[in-house]
């Protein structure tokens, strides 16, 4: 299973774009790129997961637990563009009360300003 | 019985040095052979030619007896280089003519210590004289018109002039090839020192590697074949190396594996409560990288009894740590008179603070009071639980997140309690993502649908058949494929 990266700036708001499997053998890659932004002092996150086929519980730690990182540092990470499968573990585990998921990468940006 | 071991050096010194005594003593003996014909043509030509010109000469001063003329001719003869003597024989055998005049009138007498070199057409004779050394002896006939034989001339040359130079000759080639073997014995022995040296340096490097010290690197500064050798040494003792961490590392991991599995088995019930007026029955299957479900069945007292049901995210034995944290922390926190989501917030603000960035745990917790038969239920980000009645099948999942994700305020707000009564023949099932996230050897999950079905259809039996025709189903679906996540069943039936 393999995972890949892209990123994109949209104003103050980055854009980590994702595709493939986020699992146990993927994980730190994504882990490290987050880390990567965070560390950069862009805690203004949207991860889009248009791309992802499936999301273990080890990818939605990583999402956790950079979620408290960047909202004390005044930033979020949103979700965007899941497909009905992934989000459907998204809503089970109730994540959708703890963070924001979005349709689109541009209604999740466009979230930031209001 | 050990190989005696000699240093190549050796074996190379000694091939150069028998090449070297090869080659030089051959072309010694070519060189020395080859002057020595030509010096002996040389005397002999010369030889010769004096020889038959006073042969030529003589025989008129024979025939009138003119000693003088005679004598004249023998001094000319006597003038040439190397000329020993020259005399004339007469056919009487008495000597006629001699360069030295005290011999005139002798009988000849061929000198004893003699061998003769040639026969014919001039007869040569090796003369070996004490005082003079070799002499080489021509014999002219002389000849008056006529074919008359008047006697023979003898000339002798000087051969040991030929014997000194070439002797000279000999000394100077011992000299050369003497020098020339010990330059190649120095030269051969450098060599094989040099070829030797970076062997050792080599075998050295191996033998430490031999004593476990992988990664050890030697230097060989040789651009050949040798540095390539050492190159290549370097490049397996690094991968040896690699090779050698890459293995603890797995063996490491594998050993750790193993633990989180103890520990976490440790933690499965083995007998589960009796309550009365109700079955349980409950189905436990670790995968093989071990992800951490577990379950658990504590009686609360007055009839009352807890279940739980819970997922760690992550793997090994962190997880199985933060297994065994959830378990004694529920079994405290949980009491008869406490509703069931009150219980997940104390275990979350518990909990909470131990676990380690990302790591979470989905919960089910219920209360039964086997008296009522009332189910008061929470659910910290777990999974659906059924309940099967009147052959249909109901979705129970109040609201909460996981334990783990916050530290209290915001899980305190959302997490909600549900209550409900299970009656007669009625299931609930409760259970682990890992029985419809089960993926058959195409990589489809066994699914919401299926699973509900089969409850559905073996609802009527006892809840050991019910979980037994689930348990089944599921691996039927599975077919070979690994099994790649914990399966936890808890099924509970009011008779």
């Amino acid at each position: 299973m393999a995972v890949s990266l892209g990123e994109r700036k949209s104003g103050d708001v980055y854009v980590l774009l994702v595709s493939g499997f986020i699992d146990t053998s993927t994980v730190s890659m994504v882990e490290e790129k987050i880390k990567k932004l965070f560390d950069a002092g862009k805690y203004k996150l949207v991860v889009d997961l248009s791309g992802v086929e499936f999301v273990s519980s080890a990818g939605w730690g990583v999402f956790v637990a950079f979620l408290r990182k960047m909202r004390d540092k005044g930033g979020d990470v949103k979700l965007s563009g899941m497909i009905e499968k992934v989000a459907k573990v998204f809503t089970l585990m109730e994540f959708d009360s703890l963070m924001a998921a979005y349709g689109s990468e541009d209604e999740a940006v466009k979230s930031y300003n209001k | 019985m050990a190989k005696k071991y000699t240093s190549i050096k050796w074996e190379i010194t000694f091939f150069i040095v028998a090449l070297l005594v090869v080659v030089i003593g051959s072309l010694s003996y070519f060189v020395l052979d080859s002057q020595k014909n030509s010096l002996t043509t040389e005397v002999k030509l010369r030889g010769l030619s004096i020889a038959r010109n006073l042969s030529n000469n003589v025989a008129d001063f024979i025939l009138t007896d003119d000693e003088l003329a005679s004598a004249r001719l023998l001094s000319d003869a006597m003038n040439n280089k190397g000329v020993r003597y020259a005399e004339v024989v007469g056919a009487d055998n008495k000597v006629k003519a001699h360069n030295d005049l005290g011999v005139i009138g002798t009988v000849y007498a061929e000198p004893g210590d003699s061998e003769e070199i040639e026969a014919a057409p001039y007869r040569i004779i090796m003369i070996h004289d004490k005082t003079a050394g070799k002499i080489m002896d021509f014999s002219a006939t002389v000849i008056a018109k006529g074919k008359l034989k008047l006697g023979t001339v003898h000339v002798g040359m000087s051969y040991s002039i030929v014997e000194d130079v070439l002797n000279k000759a000999f000394i100077n080639v011992l000299v050369i090839s003497i020098i020339a073997i010990a330059l190649g014995i120095f030269a051969a022995f450098f060599l094989g020192a040099s070829i030797a040296k970076p062997i050792n340096v080599l075998a050295k490097g191996a033998r430490i590697i031999g004593t476990g010290n992988l990664g050890n690197k030697i230097v060989v500064k040789n651009k050949n074949e040798l540095g390539a050798l050492a190159a290549i040494f370097n490049m397996m003792s690094t991968d040896l190396k690699n090779a050698q961490e890459m293995m603890v590392k797995q063996q490491r991991m594998e050993r750790e594996l193993e633990v989180a599995k103890e520990i976490q088995l440790s933690l499965i019930p083995k007998d589960i409560a009796v309550i009365e007026g109700f079955e349980v029955a409950t189905y436990y299957s670790p995968a093989k990288e071990v992800s951490g479900d577990y379950y658990d069945v504590m009686p609360l007292g007055h009839d009352k009894f807890g279940f739980v049901v819970a997922d760690v995210s992550g793997k090994g034995v962190p997880a199985a740590l933060v297994m065994t944290m959830a378990r004694s922390i529920i079994h405290s926190e949980s009491d008869e008179d406490l509703e069931s989501h009150i219980t997940l917030q104390n275990l979350n603000r518990i909990l909470f603070p131990d676990l380690r960035e990302g790591m979470f745990v989905t919960v089910f917790y219920g209360i039964l009071d086997a008296a009522s038969g009332v189910v008061d239920m929470a659910s910290a980000g777990h999974n659906d639980t059924y309940v099967c009645r009147n052959g249909m099948i109901e979705s129970h999942n109040p609201k909460g997140f996981p334990i783990g994700t916050d530290p209290g305020p915001t899980f305190d707000k959302v997490v909600k309690n549900e209550k409900f009564t299970l009656g007669k023949g009625e299931v609930l099932v409760a259970f682990t993502d890992g029985i419809t996230e089960a993926m058959d050897p195409e990589k489809n999950e066994y699914g919401d649908a299926r699973f509900m079905d089969v409850i559905k259809a073996s609802s009527g039996h006892s809840a050991a058949e019910i979980a037994d025709a689930i348990v089944k189903d599921v691996e039927k679906f599975a077919k070979n494929a690994e099994q790649s996540d914990d399966i936890s069943l808890l099924v509970i039936k009011r008779k």
